[in-house]
C-alpha cells in the first residue's frame, strides 16, 4: 500500500510517501503564494525521491494549516493528531512522552500517554511569539542566513536578554542592541533563549514527562535546541528530519484510513 | 444620588452617523440570518424548532408582538444577566427581553468610544446596540436590570445610563451564609419598586405566584431536555438546545412553555426511532466557560461541524438560564422574596463570585450523568474572570483524567480557522483515546 502526507504550513508544505509502513519519499518547499501549486510540486518531488508514480498513490491525508486548501487530498487530519501519530510511527521504544513542536506561526506542545495516545495539548494563541516566525524576522533584522542562526549562536558567551516577547518590539530592541555594540552571536543566542522561555512556559501548562521530543523546522537549528535544553533542565530528542515528522503522522494515518475501510 | 446628565459621552449629537447606524444594522441582520441558516441546515432537526427560529430573529415576530405591546404603553425592561429574577418583571406587568448581545458588529462603536479598555466583547457589543441602536428592539427598553457583577458589567451598566434609565443591583460577590442572602433580597425588593415605579402597577401576590408558577413548569421541561440529551444519541444538537432556552428570555413564557412541550413530544418520537443529532461517533462534548449569546454561535457550530456534539454545557447563556425552580416554602410575601433571592444567588456559579467551588462541584458531576468525554472551556477575550477560572478548573479535570481545552475568542470572524484547528485536534484525540480506555458508561435515563 502506497499512501502519502502533505502538511501545509504557513511558511513551508512538506509531503512523505509511505510504502508498507516504510517513508521512502519525502520533498519540502517554501509555501509561497498557492498552497494547492505548491503542495503538488512537493508532492511531486517526494515522489520522484521514492520512483513512484502518482497513479500508484492509494490515498492522501492532508495536514496543517493549509489542509483544506489543496485538491489532491480527500481527506485531511489536524497537525496535532498528524505529529502525535507521527511520532508513535518512530517507535515507543524512545520512550516519548512530550512533544514540542515549533511551527511557522503555530507552536504546539502536546502530552502522551503511556501508550503514546494524546492527553492534552496546548497551541501558542495568534502572537508570533515563540514560533519559527519570531527567529526569521530577527534573522533578517541581524542579517544572518536563518540556517546559520544556530552555529553563529554557539559561539556566544554573554547572551543578551531580550525582555520582550512582542515581535514588533523585538525587532526595535534587536536593532538597538546592535547599534549599542553588542556582538551578534550573543544577540542570537537572546534570541533563541527568549523563544526557549515562550515555549517552555507553554510545556509547562501542558505537564513535560520525559523524554521530550522536539520537532518542526527550528528544531534543525542547534543553538534552539541548547537553549531549549537549558530552559528545560533537561535532554530532549531530536529527530533526523524534524520538519516532516508531521506530514508522515498523515501519510500514516491515511494508511490506516484505507486499512478501516478496506475491513 | 440624581444623575447629572451624560457621563461617557456628553454630546452626542452627530457622534455616531445615521451611515453608522445603518451600516451596523445592516450587518447585525445579515450575521443573525446567515447564523440562522446554518442552523436549518443541521442534519435531523426537529420541524418544531422554527419556533425558537423565530422568536429570535432579527426583527421578528416577537419583536413586533413587543413593539405593539409598547406602543399602547406596555413597559419593557431589559436585562443584563441571569440573576435579574424575569418571574418579577413580568408580575410587575412588564415584558423582560435579555439584553446582552451576541452581534459583532456592534462592538465597533463601543470601541470608538471607549477604547478597547480590556472589556470583553460581550459589554461592548451590548453598549454599541444601545449607542448606534444597531436593531429596533433596543430601543424599546424602558430600563435596564444590571447586576453588579464583573467589572465589566458593572461599568456598562453604568454607562447605560447615559442612554437609558438603570437599575444598578449590588450582587454580594463574596458568596457566605446569610449575610450576603440578606443584602440580595433588598435589592431584589428594591427591583420590584422600581418596576412598580416604572408600570404604575402594584405586583401581587397572586400574581407573582402564578408566574412562579409558569418559569418552575419552563424548568421542568428544560430538565426534559436535558434528559433526552443524556441519552446515548441525543435528538437534539447543543446549539438547537442553546437556542431554545435563549428564547425564553425574549418569549412569552406560557406560550414559551407551549412550544417546547410539543418539541419534547417531536424529540421523544425521535428518540425512540433512535434519531441522533450529531454526526455518527461523535465525541460528548461539554461546554463551559463565558456566556455566549444567539447569533455569537462560533465556537458551537465550529464544535458541531468537526465531530462534536455537545451534550450540555455549564454556560449562564445556557443550561443556567432554566435550572433550579424557586421554592417557597411559606405563604407571605417576605418569604416569596427570599426564596426568588435564593434561587436566583446560591446556585448561580459565576465566576465574579468567590468562594465559588460549587461550580466544580456541579461540573464534575454533570461530566458523569452526561457521559462527558471532553470539555472545551471558551473565554471571550477580556473575560477575566472566567479565564482565571479555567486554569483551577482544567486541574480539577485532570485528576478525573477528562481532558480539557481552552479556546479564546473575540467577537469576529477572524479567529475561526485557528479555533477549529484546536477543536478539530481535540475531537480527534477524544476518538483516538477510545481505542485505549473505556467510554464513559452512561446510565441508562427513563
Ligand atoms: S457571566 Fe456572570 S455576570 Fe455575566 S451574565 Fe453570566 S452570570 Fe451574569
Ligand atoms: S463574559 Fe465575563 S467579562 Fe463579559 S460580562 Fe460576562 S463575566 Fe463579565
Amino acid at each position: 500500500m502506497i499512501t502519502a502526507g502533505v502538511d501545509l504550513g504557513s511558511t513551508y508544505v512538506k509531503a512523505v510517501v509511505v510504502k508498507d509502513q516504510e517513508r521512502v519519499g519525502y520533498g519540502v518547499a517554501p509555501t509561497g503564494h498557492d498552497h494547492d501549486v505548491t503542495s503538488k510540486k512537493v508532492l511531486g518531488s517526494a515522489l520522484l525521491m521514492a520512483g513512484i508514480e502518482f497513479g500508484e498513490v492509494d490515498h492522501i491525508v492532508s495536514t496543517g494549516y493549509g489542509r483544506r486548501v489543496t485538491t489532491l487530498a480527500r481527506s485531511s487530519i489536524s497537525e496535532i493528531s498528524a505529529n502525535a501519530r507521527g511520532v508513535q510511527w518512530l517507535g515507543s521504544e524512545l520512550g516519548i512522552r512530550t512533544i514540542i513542536d515549533i511551527g511557522g506561526q503555530d507552536t504546539k506542545v502536546i502530552a502522551l500517554d503511556d501508550d503514546l495516545q494524546m492527553i492534552n495539548f496546548a497551541m501558542n494563541d495568534k502572537c508570533a511569539a515563540g514560533t519559527g516566525r519570531f527567529l526569521e524576522v530577527l534573522a533578517r533584522v541581524l542579517e544572518v542566513p536563518l540556517d546559520k542562526m544556530g552555529p553563529v549562536s554557539m559561539r556566544s558567551r554573554d547572551p543578551v536578554d531580550i525582555t520582550t516577547t512582542c515581535l514588533v518590539f523585538a525587532k526595535s530592541e534587536v536593532a538597538n542592541l546592535v547599534f549599542d555594540g553588542h556582538r551578534k552571536e550573543d544577540i542570537i543566542m537572546g534570541i533563541h533563549k527568549a523563544v526557549a522561555r515562550r515555549l517552555v512556559g507553554m510545556a509547562k501548562k501542558v505537564g513535560v514527562r520525559d523524554v521530550v521530543f522536539f520537532d518542526g523546522g527550528p528544531a534543525m537549528n542547534i543553538g534552539m535546541v541548547h537553549a531549549m535544553e537549558r530552559e528545560l533542565g533537561r535532554k530532549m530528542y531530536v529527530p533526523e528530519m524534524p520538519q516532516i515528522v508531521t506530514a508522515t503522522g498523515a501519510a500514516i494515518l491515511a494508511a490506516e484510513e484505507l486499512q478501516k475501510k478496506g475491513k | 444620588m440624581e444623575n447629572e446628565g451624560p457621563r461617557y459621552l456628553k454630546d452626542r449629537k452627530g457622534y455616531f452617523p445615521k451611515d453608522q447606524r445603518q451600516r451596523t444594522r445592516k450587518r447585525s441582520r445579515e450575521m443573525e440570518a446567515s447564523v440562522s441558516s446554518d442552523l436549518k441546515k443541521q442534519r435531523n432537526r426537529p420541524g418544531k424548532m422554527a419556533y425558537f427560529d423565530e422568536v429570535l430573529k432579527y426583527g421578528g415576530m416577537r419583536f413586533e408582538e413587543l413593539r405593539e405591546f409598547h406602543k399602547k404603553g406596555g413597559k419593557i425592561v431589559g436585562t443584563l444577566c441571569v440573576m435579574v429574577p424575569l418571574e418579577l418583571v413580568n408580575a410587575a406587568g412588564a415584558r423582560s427581553v435579555r439584553m446582552c448581545s451576541g452581534y459583532y458588529e456592534p462592538v465597533h462603536p463601543a470601541n470608538e468610544l471607549l477604547g478597547d479598555a480590556g472589556l470583553c466583547p460581550m459589554v461592548k457589543s451590548t453598549l454599541g446596540r444601545k449607542m448606534v441602536s444597531s436593531d429596533p428592539l433596543i430601543d424599546l427598553i424602558d430600563l435596564v436590570a444590571g447586576p453588579a457583577t464583573c467589572d465589566g458589567k458593572m461599568k456598562l451598566a453604568e454607562i447605560l445610563e447615559d442612554w437609558v434609565p438603570v437599575v444598578m443591583m449590588n450582587i454580594p460577590r463574596v458568596k457566605v451564609g446569610e449575610t450576603s442572602s440578606d443584602l440580595w433580597v433588598k435589592e431584589i425588593v428594591h427591583l420590584k419598586d422600581r418596576l412598580e415605579e416604572l408600570t404604575g402597577h402594584p405586583v401581587r401576590k397572586k400574581a407573582l405566584k402564578e408566574e412562579l408558577s409558569q418559569w418552575n413548569e419552563a424548568n421542568q421541561y428544560w430538565s426534559e431536555i436535558q434528559k433526552l440529551r443524556r441519552s446515548e444519541r441525543p435528538p437534539i444538537s447543543g446549539r438547537d438546545a442553546m437556542l431554545v432556552v435563549q428564547a425564553s428570555q425574549f418569549d412569552d413564557i406560557r406560550r414559551w412553555n407551549r412550544k417546547v412541550k410539543e418539541l419534547i413530544e417531536e424529540l421523544q418520537r425521535m428518540r425512540t426511532k433512535g434519531i441522533f443529532a450529531g454526526e455518527e461517533g461523535a465525541a460528548r462534548i461539554l461546554l463551559a466557560g463565558s456566556p455566549m449569546i444567539y447569533p455569537n454561535f462560533k465556537i458551537p457550530s465550529i464544535i458541531e461541524g468537526s465531530g462534536g456534539t455537545i451534550v450540555t454545557d455549564e454556560l449562564c447563556s445556557g443550561y443556567r438560564l432554566m435550572s433550579d425552580p424557586v421554592l417557597v416554602d411559606g405563604l407571605s410575601k417576605k418569604e416569596i422574596y427570599q426564596a426568588i433571592a435564593e434561587r436566583y444567588f446560591f446556585p448561580c456559579s459565576c465566576p465574579c463570585f468567590s468562594p465559588n467551588d460549587e461550580r466544580v462541584r456541579r461540573l464534575k458531576e454533570v461530566i458523569k450523568a452526561f457521559g462527558i468525554e471532553g470539555v472545551v472551556f471558551h473565554t471571550l477575550r477580556g473575560c477575566h474572570l472566567n479565564n482565571l477560572e479555567a486554569t483551577k478548573i482544567e486541574l480539577a479535570l485532570r485528576e478525573i483524567s477528562v481532558p480539557m481545552v481552552r479556546i479564546e475568542s473575540e467577537y469576529d470572524e477572524g479567529d475561526i480557522e485557528q479555533v477549529r484547528t484546536r477543536i478539530e485536534a481535540f475531537v480527534e484525540m477524544i476518538k483516538a483515546r477510545r481505542e485505549y480506555h473505556r467510554n464513559p458508561i452512561l446510565e441508562d435515563v427513563q
